[in-house]
C-alpha cells in the first residue's frame, strides 16, 4: 500500500523569508516544494537589507536546516538557495488554482527572461554590449542598470534577464553571447502542476509615495526617499560603495537625516486604519546605522506618533538608540516637507518638549512607508475562492493566523498576514509548514526518504587517484584567455591525478554522457570538476558522479571561469592559465587528503515532552499527537489551561480563551497519544536530541517518574505583573487592569454610579530596573475595558494615561474606535509620571494634559493600573533543570532572536508562547504550532541522518581537558563522566571547527577539514605563479 | 629582476567574506592576484598553526576575513578569531614577523568593494614592507 502513496507536494507562493522558511521546513520534513516568486529573485524584501533589527546584523543563513544541512545550500543566502526537495521558480506567477483540498491544480506562468539560465555562463559580455541604460529598481532608482541585467548583484548564479519594457531589440547582446543563451523572442510559459497543499507567502506591497495624494506634500525632492530606498543607500551593493551616505540629488554626504513615520499607515481618511507594525523599529535601526555608517556627526531625528517597540528586545533597542547613539525622537506629525532653493529640506514641526513650533533643515528625509495589503488579499481570495473578512483581508480560522477560513490545505504566512518582523516571519513560516504537514499527514501522502539517496562506497585503503574534468564552455574558456591544453598537460603531471579530460560543454546532454563515460573508465576515486557555474550544475554533476561510482564527499566542483574573472585586467593569458593551474592543484591536494565521508543514522525516540499545559502547550501537544507522535504534558498546577485558559473569558477581538481551553482540554484528555502529568515538575533533564531523559516529581507524593523523549517544548506561560506604585494596595478603588475586567464582567461595579475612570499604562514596565520590556497586551486590555465601560454607560469619562499606545497591526481599529467613543488618551513620559494621593480611601490624581499643557486634577472612581506580564516564576528552576538560558527579564532565550525564534541553541529543545515573551493568544498558538512542527521534523522518521562533515574525537589523543566543550557554540560537545570521555552530539554539531582549533592535542577534528588537508592546500596556494620569470 | 610580488594567503569564511569575493568576481571588480584565497567554514576555524605554516612556507602576509561581529553563522567564531589573532600577533613578532603582516578584517557578503579595497591595501602595504623576514635569505640568493 505504501508504494501507492504519492509524495506530498506543496506550493509555496512567495519566496521572501517566510516563504523560504516554510519551504525549508517542509523540505526538511521530507515533502516536495514548489517555491515560486513573482519577482526575478528569491529573498523578498530581505534581499535588500544588509542589516536587520534588533541586532543590526545579518544572519539570514541561520535559517538554513541544522540537522539536514547537507541536503541544502551551505552558503550565504544572499547568493541563492538550494535544497534537494525544493524546486525554485522565480519570475513565476500563480494564475489559477483549481481543484479541491488535497488535489489542487495550479497554473503557473513562468515569465520569459529572454536569457536561458541553463546555458548562460554569466560572464556579462552582453551587459557591457547593451546600449540601454535605465533606473535599477533593486536600488530604488538610485543607480542605473542595462536592459539586459542581473536583478540582484550578489545572486549566484546570477540568472540574467532582459527588461523588455526598455529593450530596443538592437540585438547587440545576441551578437556577443557565445553560448546562444539569448532569445529575444522567448515567450511566457504556462504550466499546470498538481499539489496537495498551498502556502501563500507573497508578502505585502508597500505604500508607494508616488501613487497617493497625501504623500505628494512630502515627496518634493529626490532627497525624500522611502525607508527601503534608504536601506540601499546604506548597502555596499547600493550607493554606499565608497563609505558615504550620499544625498541622491547631488551626492553630497548626508549629515542631517529625518524620518517621518506612519506614511500611509494609521490614516483613517485613506481607509488605512491599521498600523504597519515594523516601521518604528525599522526607522530606529536605520537611524542607528546612519550614525554608524555616516559618522558621529550625523544627526538623526524620527518624527513619530507612537513608538511601537512591542517585540522581544525592542524596548531595549529603543533605549539604546536614544541613549547610546543619540537618536532624537520627536512625537509630532509633520505636515509638510519644503525644498529650499539650496536643495535642503525644511521641516516645520511642533516640539512637545518646548511646546513651540520649530524649523529644522535636513539633507535627507526618509518616509517610513507602511503596508498596503488589500489588493493582494483580494487577488488571492479570487484565486483560491477564499473568504474576505470585513476588514478586507483573507479570513483565517478562529484563533489561527495561518489557516485560511473554510479552505482546507491552504495556509498563509509572513507579511501577507500583515507586515511582520523577521522573528514573526520565521515563526509563521514554520507554523504554516506545520499546518501543511498535518494536512498532508491526514490525507495520507508519503515523504521522500533521505536514506534513498544511497552513496557509492569508497575504500579508504585505496590510494587517492583523482579524475579532473574541465568544461570548455563551448570554446569560451579558451576565448576568455585560459589555455586548456596547457592546463591539461600541467595538471596531468601532478601526483595522484588519474585522468584529465576536457568536455565541450557539460551543460549539454552529450557533454554529460561523455563525462559519465570518461569517469566510468577512469578508475579514479576522487573527482574535480571545473565548469562555469558550479552552483547550477551541482545537482546534475553530482548525479553523474554518483552514477560513475564516486562518493559525493570526494567530488569537488569549482568555478573555472570565475578564477579568470578574479584576475586583474592587465594580466596576461599566460598568467591566468598559470593561476588556474595552481588553483586546481590546491583543490587536488585538498581532495586527495580527504577521506570518504559517510552519513550516520542516529536513532530517535519519537516522543515529545511539553512543559506547561496552557493553551500553547495543549496546542503543541495536540498538533504532534494528531500526527502520531506520543506526547507527555507536564503541568505544575492541578489544572490545564494556564492563565488565559482559566481566567480570561473574552478578548477585544472576539476570542474566547476559556471556551477554547475547555475544548482543548477535552481533546487532550481524550487523545490516546497524550499523557498528562498534573501537579508535576521536571527537576532534571539529560541527554541529546532523540534521547532525553527527564525526571518528573509530582507534588504530594514521593513518586519520581522518568520520561524518555526525543524533544522538548517549553510552553510555560506568564501571569499579570505586581506593583506597589500609584497607591496600589491602599484603596480598593485602585485595581489592576485584569481585576477591573473581572469586576466589570461579574457586575461587581455599578457603572451608573461612576463618573471618572483613569487607567495608567506601562505601570512598572518599559522602565530601567523594572520590567524593561513592553508586555504587548496591556494597551489592548485597556482599550477593551474602556470600550466596555463606554458601551455600558457612555457618560462615564474614561482617561487612559499612556506612553505609547501599542495597538499594532489591525488592532489599531479598536484604538480608533475607543477614541471615537470618547475615551480620552493622555500622553505622559517617565519624567512626568501621574501623581496619586489617597483621600478618604479614594484616589486623587494629578497629571499634565499634554495638548493644553496644563495640570489636571481628577478624583476617579476607579484607578486602573496596567501592570504588564511577568514571566512564569518556575522558569528559573526549569532553566536549570534543562540547562536552558533565560534572558534578563526571566523569559527563555531562543537560539537567535530573528532567525531561530522557536528553537533553543541546544538542538531538540524548542519554546513557544509567553515562555518566549508576552504576546497575544493568536501568536501563542502560532508559535505553539511552529514548535510542534520543529519537533515533528526531527521525531517523525524514527531516526535522523547526520551531516557528513561533523566533528570527531580521537579518543587516544584526548586528554579530557574539556576546552572543546567551552569552545563549541552549539553545545554539541559534552563530557561523559561515567565513561570519562568527550562525546559529540552528531546532530547538534554544525562542523564549524572551533573545537579543532581549541584542542591542544589534535584530538578534535572535523571530518573533511583535517589539518593535513589544510596544510597541503596552504603549500599548494603558495606555489609560485606570480613571478613571470618562472613561467617559461 | 621584476618588482617584488608578495604572496598573501587569505583565509576567507565561507558565509560572509567568501561571498564577498564571489560578489567581487561577478561584479568584475579586479583585485591583485597576490591574494591566494583559501575557503574555510569560519574565521574561527583558522588554527594559528595554519597562519604559522603559511609564513614558514613563504607567505609575506596572511589575511583572515570573517563576518562582522554578530553576523557569524556559528554565533561567535569570528570573535574567537579576533582573540586568537591578538595573541598570535604577539607571538609572531617574537620571530620577526610584525603585526602589519597579519590582518584580520570583517567583510560582509555584500561588501565586494571592501574586499577589493582590503586586497589592494594589503598588497600595497606588504609590497612596501618587502619580503617577510623568513623569505629574505632566499630572495637574496635569487
Amino acid at each position: 500500500m505504501a508504494e501507492n502513496k504519492p509524495i506530498g507536494t506543496v506550493l509555496v507562493a512567495g519566496a521572501g523569508i517566510s516563504g523560504i522558511k516554510a519551504a525549508i521546513e517542509l523540505a526538511e520534513t521530507g515533502y516536495k516544494v514548489l517555491l515560486t516568486d513573482s519577482s526575478t529573485q528569491v529573498g523578498g524584501i530581505l534581499a535588500k537589507l544588509d542589516y536587520q533589527f534588533p541586532s543590526d546584523h545579518c544572519g539570514m543563513c541561520r535559517m538554513l536546516p541544522m540537522v539536514g544541512r547537507e541536503y541544502s545550500s551551505e552558503y550565504c543566502m544572499r547568493k541563492s538557495l538550494y535544497h534537494e526537495n525544493i524546486e525554485i521558480l522565480p519570475f513565476t506567477e500563480v494564475v489559477s488554482v483549481a481543484g479541491d483540498a488535497g488535489k489542487y491544480k495550479v497554473e503557473l506562468k513562468k515569465r520569459a527572461r529572454y536569457v536561458n539560465s541553463e546555458v548562460c555562463n554569466e560572464l556579462g559580455k552582453c551587459i557591457e554590449a547593451c546600449p540601454v541604460e535605465t533606473a535599477d529598481e533593486f536600488n530604488h532608482g538610485l543607480t542605473t542598470r542595462k536592459a539586459i541585467y542581473k536583478s540582484v548583484p550578489h545572486n549566484v548564479p546570477q540568472l540574467l534577464l532582459i527588461d523588455k519594457s526598455v529593450c530596443t531589440e538592437c540585438g547587440e547582446c545576441v551578437k556577443v553571447c557565445s553560448t546562444g543563451a539569448i532569445n529575444l523572442h522567448a515567450q511566457d510559459e504556462v504550466e499546470t502542476r498538481e499539489v496537495h497543499a498551498i502556502v501563500l507567502a507573497s508578502g505585502v506591497k508597500l505604500y508607494n509615495t508616488k501613487e497617493y495624494e497625501d504623500a505628494k506634500s512630502y515627496a518634493v525632492s529626490p532627497d525624500v526617499v522611502t525607508s527601503l530606498a534608504f536601506e540601499r543607500m546604506l548597502s555596499g551593493t547600493g550607493t554606499y560603495r565608497d563609505g558615504i551616505i550620499k544625498r541622491p540629488s547631488d551626492g553630497k554626504p548626508a549629515k542631517k537625516i529625518a524620518w517621518i513615520q506612519c506614511m500611509g499607515s494609521r490614516n483613517k481618511r485613506q481607509n488605512r486604519d491599521y498600523c504597519s507594525s515594523v516601521c518604528c523599529m525599522f526607522a530606529l535601526k536605520e537611524a542607528v546605522l546612519a550614525k554608524e555608517k555616516g559618522g558621529d556627526d550625523v544627526e538623526t531625528t524620527i518624527f513619530y506618533m507612537d513608538m511601537r517597540t512591542f517585540g522581544k528586545g525592542f524596548q531595549q533597542y529603543r533605549a539604546n538608540a536614544e541613549e547610546e547613539h543619540g537618536v532624537r525622537l520627536v512625537r509630532c506629525r509633520v505636515q509638510e516637507v519644503v525644498r529650499e532653493p539650496d536643495g535642503n529640506l525644511r521641516i516645520r514641526y511642533f516640539d512637545p518638549e518646548t511646546n513651540e513650533f520649530q524649523i529644522a533643515h535636513y539633507d535627507i528625509v526618509v518616509m517610513s512607508t507602511g503596508q498596503i495589503p488589500f489588493d493582494d488579499h483580494r487577488k488571492w481570495a479570487e484565486l483560491v475562492n477564499g473568504e474576505l473578512s470585513p476588514t478586507g483581508l483573507l479570513a483565517t480560522e478562529k484563533y489561527s493566523k495561518v489557516r485560511l477560513a473554510g479552505k482546507q490545505g491552504i495556509f498563509m504566512c509572513g507579511s501577507l498576514m500583515g507586515l511582520t518582523d523577521i522573528s514573526e516571519a520565521m515563526a509563521s513560516g514554520i507554523a504554516a509548514a506545520g499546518e501543511a504537514t498535518s494536512f498532508l499527514n491526514a490525507i495520507g501522502t508519503d515523504k521522500v526518504s533521505f536514506e534513498d539517496i544511497a552513496e557509492p562506497v569508497t575504500d579508504d585503503r585505496q590510494l587517492p587517484k583523482a579524475a579532473v574534468l574541465l568544461c570548455k564552455c563551448g570554446e569560451f574558456a579558451g576565448a576568455e584567455g585560459i589555455d586548456l591544453d596547457m592546463i591539461k598537460t600541467e595538471v596531468m603531471k601532478h601526483r595522484g591525478v588519474g585522468t584529465v579530460h576536457v568536455v565541450n560543454s557539460i551543460c549539454s546532454e552529450e557533454g554529460q554522457k561523455e563525462a559519465l563515460d570518461v569517469l566510468k573508465k577512469a578508475k579514479c576515486n576522487r573527482l574535480l570538476i571545473g565548469a562555469c557555474q558550479p552552483f547550477m550544475y551541482r545537482r546534475k554533476v553530482r548525479d553523474i558522479a554518483k552514477k560513475a561510482g564516486y562518493n559525493s564527499s570526494l567530488v569537488q566542483i569549482f568555478d573555472l571561469l570565475g578564477i579568470a574573472r578574479r584576475g586583474t585586467e592587465e594580466a596576461s593569458k599566460l598568467a591566468w592559465t598559470r593561476r588556474t593551474i595552481n588553483e586546481i592543484k590546491a583543490d587536488l591536494e585538498s581532495i586527495k587528503q580527504k577521506p570518504a565521508l559517510h552519513v550516520q543514522s542516529v536513532p530517535i525516540n519519537p516522543t515529545a515532552l511539553v512543559v506547561g499545559g496552557g493553551i500553547g502547550g495543549m496546542h503543541s501537544a495536540l498538533s504532534l499527537a494528531n500526527r502520531g507522535i506520543p506526547v507527555h504534558i507536564v503541568e505544575k498546577s492541578g489544572e490545564l489551561g494556564g492563565f488565559a485558559g482559566n481566567q480570561i473569558a473574552a478578548t477585544v477581538d472576539g476570542l474566547k480563551p476559556m471556551t477554547m481551553a475547555k475544548d482543548l482540554k477535552l481533546k487532550v484528555f481524550e487523545h490516546n497519544k497524550i499523557t498528562v502529568h498534573l501537579n508535576s515538575q521536571v527537576t532534571k533533564t539529560e541527554g541529546t536530541l532523540g534521547a532525553f531523559e527527564s525526571k518528573i516529581v509530582s507534588s504530594g507524593t514521593d513518586q519520581k517518574t522518568y520520561l524518555h523523549h526525543g524533544a522538548v517544548i517549553m510552553a510555560t506561560g506568564g501571569h499579570e505583573g505586581q506593583t506597589d506604585e500609584y497607591g496600589y494596595g491602599q484603596s480598593d478603588r485602585i485595581v489592576t487592569q485584569f481585576q477591573f475586567k473581572q469586576q466589570l464582567e461579574s457586575g461587581a461595579i455599578d457603572l451608573s454610579a461612576v463618573e471618572n475612570v483613569v487607567m495608567i499604562q506601562c505601570v512598572g514596565s518599559r522602565e530601567a530596573g523594572k520590567r524593561e520590556y513592553c508586555s504587548r497586551i496591556c494597551c489592548m486590555w485597556a482599550v477593551a475595558n474602556a470600550l466596555k465601560i463606554k458601551e455600558m454607560n457612555p457618560d462615564v469619562r474614561v482617561y487612559v494615561l499612556y506612553r505609547d499606545i501599542m495597538t499594532y497591526g489591525f488592532l489599531e481599529q479598536y484604538y480608533t474606535k475607543a477614541r471615537a467613543a470618547g475615551v480620552i488618551f493622555v500622553n505622559y513620559d517617565l519624567n512626568s509620571k501621574p501623581q496619586v494621593e489617597i483621600a478618604d480611601g479614594m484616589p486623587v490624581m494629578r497629571f499634565t494634559e499634554n495638548i493644553l499643557n496644563t495640570e489636571v486634577e481628577i478624583s476617579p472612581d476607579y484607578l486602573v493600573l496596567s501592570t504588564g506580564v511577568d514571566p512564569e516564576t518556575s522558569n528559573t528552576e526549569l532553566a536549570e533543570a534543562f540547562s536552558l538560558p533565560l534572558n534578563n527579564d526571566g523569559f527563555f532565550s531562543e537560539a537567535d532572536s530573528k532567525w531561530r525564534p522557536i528553537e533553543f541553541k541546544q538542538i531538540g529543545s524548542f519554546l513557544a508562547g509567553v515562555s518566549h515573551s508576552p504576546m497575544p493568544l493568536p501568536d501563542v498558538i502560532m508559535q505553539a504550532e511552529a514548535a510542534a512542527q520543529k519537533a515533528y521534523t526531527y521525531l517523525s522518521g524514527g531516526s535522523i541522518n547526520t551531516a557528513r562533515v561533523i566533528s570527531t574525537v580521537k579518543d587516544a589523543l584526548c586528554i579530557r581537558c574539556q576546552r572543546c566543550i567551552a569552545a563549541c557554540p552549539f553545545e554539541a560537545r559534552s563530557y561523559n563522566a561515567a565513561e570519562h570521555r568527550i562525546e559529540v552530539d552528531p546532530a547538534g554539531c554544525q562542523g564549524c571547527g572551533m573545537c579543532a582549533v581549541a584542542c591542544r592535542n589534535n584530538a578534535a577534528e572535523v571530518s573533511g577539514w583535517s589539518d593535513k588537508q589544510m596544510m597541503s592546500v596552504i603549500d599548494a596556494k603558495l606555489a609560485d605563479d606570480l613571478q613571470p620569470s618562472t613561467a617559461s | 629582476m621584476s618588482e617584488f610580488e608578495p604572496k598573501i594567503v587569505a583565509f576567507f569564511c565561507n558565509w560572509c567574506t567568501f561571498t564577498a569575493a564571489d560578489l567581487a568576481g561577478t561584479s568584475r571588480l579586479t583585485y591583485p592576484p597576490n591574494i591566494k584565497i583559501i575557503r574555510v567554514m569560519c574565521s574561527g576555524m583558522v588554527d594559528p598553526k595554519y597562519v604559522i605554516k603559511a609564513f614558514l612556507n613563504g607567505a609575506d602576509g596572511v589575511l583572515i576575513g570573517g563576518c562582522w561581529p554578530g553576523d557569524c553563522h556559528y554565533i561567535n567564531g569570528n570573535l574567537k578569531a579576533r582573540r586568537r589573532v591578538a595573541l598570535l600577533t604577539e607571538l609572531l613578532s617574537q620571530y620577526g614577523i610584525g603585526p602589519e603582516r597579519l590582518w584580520l578584517r570583517w567583510i560582509a557578503a555584500s561588501e565586494g568593494t571592501m574586499l577589493k579595497e582590503v586586497a589592494e591595501q594589503m598588497t600595497a602595504s606588504i609590497k612596501k614592507l618587502g619580503p617577510s623576514e623568513l623569505n629574505k635569505p632566499q630572495a637574496m640568493v635569487a
